[in-house]
């Protein structure tokens, strides 16, 4: 019993770490229609900037998640302008495709860079926490923190800014929004900017607990697929929900079942979703951005 | 008039397309037998095998993403699958055949299986899903033992069943070469038969084509098992041929390569992929650079090819020949046919296919279609609140008017089955439509056309037209070649003017032979004489017994076409009953025209993006209620 309360714990925390790396999709593609197969390559880019910054530059935790979160905002806006809006107009498959492309782009770039082995990134805390015989280290804590306070910062942004009002009304009708004069171009950049930083947020800020190689992008990818389509594209709650199981899930299968892979849970996971509620478990709840949960048209 | 139409610059790009994509074939051919005779070396001949393979993988991944829209990340998956089912049956039974079955069989059933997950969802659960179920092939490979585990199988092929003393390297690849010539021929046969000619119209416009009947699922799914067990046989060949196969070669590094591959030649040309193929397979061997190098080109080049060379290499090579001829490139130019000519060209060869007038077989069987109290709303905002009126078959034709927003596209699309009613009837005779799909409500005799008329962008007039014959009749024209009427060149659709357009469409969903026909504003944005050709074409209709239910701004064709009208406002059947009738109501005046003792016209819906009904104030005076058209209301009189 005592493993089952510590595989909960490490799931819930890398749970909480997949609710960033998905939302950055979620809002992408609730605000654009577009689905971004760079967006993995983000949280490779915030873990390599987090082992640089606090590596060989030395820097301290906090100072190198700030850097992650720029690189990824950076990453995320030239995705946008070089290779998104290019496509605009186009069929959705276009963008599936230059992105695909962009995310090899930014893989073997990384890896000719700096080459493919594992790297550790020194965390913010050390030390631990006993509840009764269950740890807690401290930097689990801080990376729970990390996501709850970027998560609220989102729904501020998106519910008590101008620039949040602008990007909730393209969500809901990018026409109409352009009509009454929102720079609906500029909205998608920051958007985009947005969905980068929270990707290479979710990889610097579960990368004290893991390590860091430029190929954790591709299975984080399919991860945040899952997520999405799981919780209903574009809906927070569902995301958050959905990410909290699958990081729990991932952990007891590790645990659990001989050779156990983790990574089978999330083609279950996607398997039962298309099964049972094709439009996402959450699909009928309205996320931060105001009920974007498309709905195809007939039957 | 024909002549007219031969002068659209696009014509000649598809004919010149037609050319350009069979050299590619002859010199694909030309090179796959020639190879081994001049192939200094074993070296030599694996790099034509694998060409070969992956020609296969990547020309079926074309097919799948460029005539069918369906982007499938799952070639390599089951590439992988037929691999390990050749070389597991070879090394346990000593034959390949019953791995050659397994390999058929089991990538069909999981193709199957995949689409229908994901098939009848958008376009993008259907790449993710099959992303996916690539990732889902490695990882399994990884966990079964008898599949060799992260070590993979490595057997020795030469002196294995059915090739026996023939099983050299030779003859392998020459049986790779008649399996990927047999299975690609067949799969351009289909693309040029009723299945490509359903998956193009519905990429092109999906709505339209459940609209009159075409269910594209059907044949996507069809697309997608015949490519999914192509890549499976090709992975069976690469399995005989390399004698090994493992977890690592099923990865995202070689989706990438087949989707560049499939790119790379041309996305508009069927055996361009190989082009692609060639150029993958042979110039890393020729230079020495690191596989991190390979993926990174390769992932530049794919994100290249879609934003700025979408031709691909034939592309290129088209184009720079024509420049250097000095003849124009060829992109269509829709001002240069004149207007009427498509409008002639549409009814000529629409003609034989509508229903004759006074026909015996249409009549509505004595049908009527019926909504009855139909509710809509959309996340508490009601857009229609409990809406009833009944279309008699036989003739009848129905007015649907109301300032926009008052739910009469809402009421449409409920009624042809693309928004489900919230609660609420639809009846066609005594069948309830409501689980009826569009595509169904169409074989059952109530079709429909679209505002914004895009009709089949890439089909030429005879091709759309040909769509129909497919939506009516499964099975005859699988066998048979459809019918090209050479008279005519290939000019597509998104190429003639938007009346032609617009009766392209009509005529199709008449040519459908509906006894119920829904018109989503037929006449908007188009000018008198093509307004003039669009009403005519549906007075034909009427005469041969089609009702129809049409949605309309210009009341002056209300009046001319229909026989009553009904009149929507915030959801609600405000009025209904003949058009004179309506423009006389005092309710319908009082909630279009606010006050009644307005002195000028008013628009009904100021200030929206089409031309509303115009009521004369004049109405409640004069019976012979004057109307305007003209879109401009009259500010003083």
């Amino acid at each position: 019993m005592l493993v089952f309360w510590q595989q909960l714990v490490n799931g819930l925390v890398t749970g909480a770490d997949y609710i960033l790396l998905a939302l950055g999709l979620s809002l992408v593609f609730g605000v654009l229609r577009v689905v971004n197969f760079a967006h993995g390559e983000y949280f490779m880019l915030g873990g390599l900037a987090g082992y640089v910054a606090t590596g060989p530059l030395g820097l301290p935790y906090p100072v190198a998640v700030l850097i992650a979160i720029a690189v990824g905002a950076l990453a995320g806006m030239v995705t946008d302008i070089a290779f998104v809006r290019p496509l605009r107009g186009k069929s959705e498959e276009a963008v599936f495709i230059s992105t695909f492309g962009l995310s090899f782009v930014i893989l073997y770039g990384v890896d000719l860079a700096t080459g493919d082995s594992e790297r550790s990134v020194n965390g913010a805390a050390s030390g631990s926490l006993h509840l009764g015989a269950i740890i807690i280290e401290n930097q689990q804590l801080v990376t729970v923190g990390m996501v709850v306070v970027a998560v609220g910062l989102v729904v501020a942004l998106l519910r008590g800014s101008r620039i949040g009002t602008q990007i909730r009304a393209v969500a809901q009708d990018s026409y109409a929004a352009e009509l009454v004069g929102i720079k609906v171009g500029r909205v998608f950049s920051v958007t985009f900017a947005i969905g980068g930083a929270l990707g290479a947020l979710a990889g610097v800020a579960i990368s004290p607990l893991t390590s860091v190689n430029p190929f954790t992008g591709q299975t984080e990818l399919i991860t945040a697929f899952v997520i999405v389509v799981a919780g209903g594209m574009a809906s927070m709650a569902g995301t958050a929900a959905v990410a909290l199981c699958l990081g729990v899930a991932e952990a007891m299968v590790n645990t659990y079942l001989p050779s156990g892979d983790g990574s089978y849970t999330d083609y279950v996971f996607l398997v039962l979703v298309l099964l049972l509620r094709p439009n996402g478990l959450f699909s009928r709840s309205r996320g931060a951005l105001g009920g974007a949960t498309s709905v195809a048209a007939g039957g | 008039m024909t002549a007219n139409i031969k002068r659209i610059g696009s014509a000649r790009a598809i004919d010149r397309r037609g050319a350009a994509n069979a050299g590619v074939r002859v010199v694909v051919l030309a090179v796959a037998l020639l190879v081994p005779l001049y192939a200094g070396s074993s070296f030599d001949l694996q790099l034509a095998e694998l060409v070969v393979i992956y020609g296969i993988l990547a020309v079926t991944a074309r097919f799948m993403m460029i005539d069918a829209g369906l982007l499938a990340f799952s070639q390599i998956g089951f590439f992988a699958i037929g691999s390990y089912a050749a070389l597991i049956s070879v090394q346990d039974t000593g034959s390949l055949w019953p791995g050659f079955a397994v390999a058929v069989v089991g990538s069909a059933l999981l193709a199957l299986i995949v689409a229908l997950l994901s098939l009848r969802l958008r376009g993008f659960f259907f790449a993710i899903f099959t992303l996916a179920f690539t990732s889902l092939v490695g990882l399994t490979a990884n966990q079964l033992s008898f599949a060799g585990g992260s070590n993979g199988v490595q057997i020795e092929v030469p002196t294995m069943a059915p090739f026996g003393s023939l099983g050299s390297y030779d003859s392998i690849y020459w049986a790779t070469v008649v399996v990927a010539a047999v299975v690609l021929v067949i799969l351009e046969r289909l693309g040029h038969g009723p299945i490509g000619l359903v998956l193009r119209a519905s990429r092109d416009n999906e709505a339209f084509a459940r609209g009159i009947g075409l269910a594209p699922l059907r044949q996507r799914t069809a697309a997608f098992i015949y490519c999914s067990v192509a890549a499976s046989i090709a992975g069976v060949m690469f399995g005989l041929y390399f004698e090994f196969i493992s977890p690592d070669s099923v990865s995202l590094e070689q989706v990438l390569l087949v989707l560049v591959m499939a790119l790379v030649g041309g996305s508009g040309y069927f055996w361009a992929p190989f082009i692609g193929a060639a150029v993958f397979e042979v110039v890393p061997s020729l230079v020495s650079v690191s596989q991190s190098v390979i993926w990174l080109v390769a992932g530049a080049l794919m994100a290249l090819l879609v934003l700025v060379a979408p031709g691909g290499v034939v592309g290129l090579l088209v184009g720079g020949y024509h420049r250097l001829r000095g003849v124009s490139d060829g992109r269509p130019q829709p001002s240069e046919g004149p207007v009427v000519s498509a409008m002639d060209e549409v009814t000529r060869l629409a003609g034989p296919r509508l229903p004759a007038p006074g026909s015996a077989v249409i009549g509505g069987n004595g049908r009527s279609l019926r909504a009855e109290d139909i509710k809509v709303s959309y996340g508490g905002v009601n857009a229609l609140s409990g809406v009833s009126f009944e279309v008699r078959g036989g003739g009848e034709f129905i007015g649907l008017v109301g300032a926009n927003g008052s739910g009469k596209t809402t009421m449409v699309n409920v009624l042809s089955g693309f928004v489900p009613a919230t609660s609420g009837r639809v009846l066609l005779g005594d069948t309830d439509l409501r689980r009826l799909p569009p595509e169904r409500r169409a074989a059952r005799g109530l079709v429909r056309t679209f505002q914004d008329g895009a009709a089949f962008r890439t089909l030429d007039i005879p091709e759309c037209l040909d769509t129909v014959t497919v939506a009516q009749s499964r099975w005859a024209l699988l066998v048979r070649r459809l019918r090209r009427d050479r008279r005519v060149d290939n000019v597509p659709a998104s190429a003639i003017s938007g009346g032609a357009r617009q009766l392209l469409m009509i005529a199709m969903a008449l040519a459908r032979k509906p006894d119920f026909v829904i018109l989503d504003e037929p006449t908007t944005a188009l000018g008198a004489e093509e307004s003039r050709r669009v009403i005519a074409l549906l007075r034909q209709a009427k005469a041969s017994g089609i009702s129809a239910i049409i949605i309309e701004h210009h009341f002056d064709v209300v009046t001319e076409l229909c026989d009553r009208v009904c009149v929507l406002d915030h959801g609600q059947l405000l009025a209904e009953g003949t058009p004179a009738e309506v423009a006389k109501n005092p309710s319908v005046i009082e909630a279009f025209l606010g006050t009644m003792g307005a002195v000028y016209d008013v628009g009904i819906g100021v200030g929206q993006r089409s031309p509303d009904i115009k009521l004369s104030a004049d109405t409640q005076r004069s019976p012979d209620s004057r109307l305007t058209t003209d879109g401009q209301p009259k500010v003083a009189p």
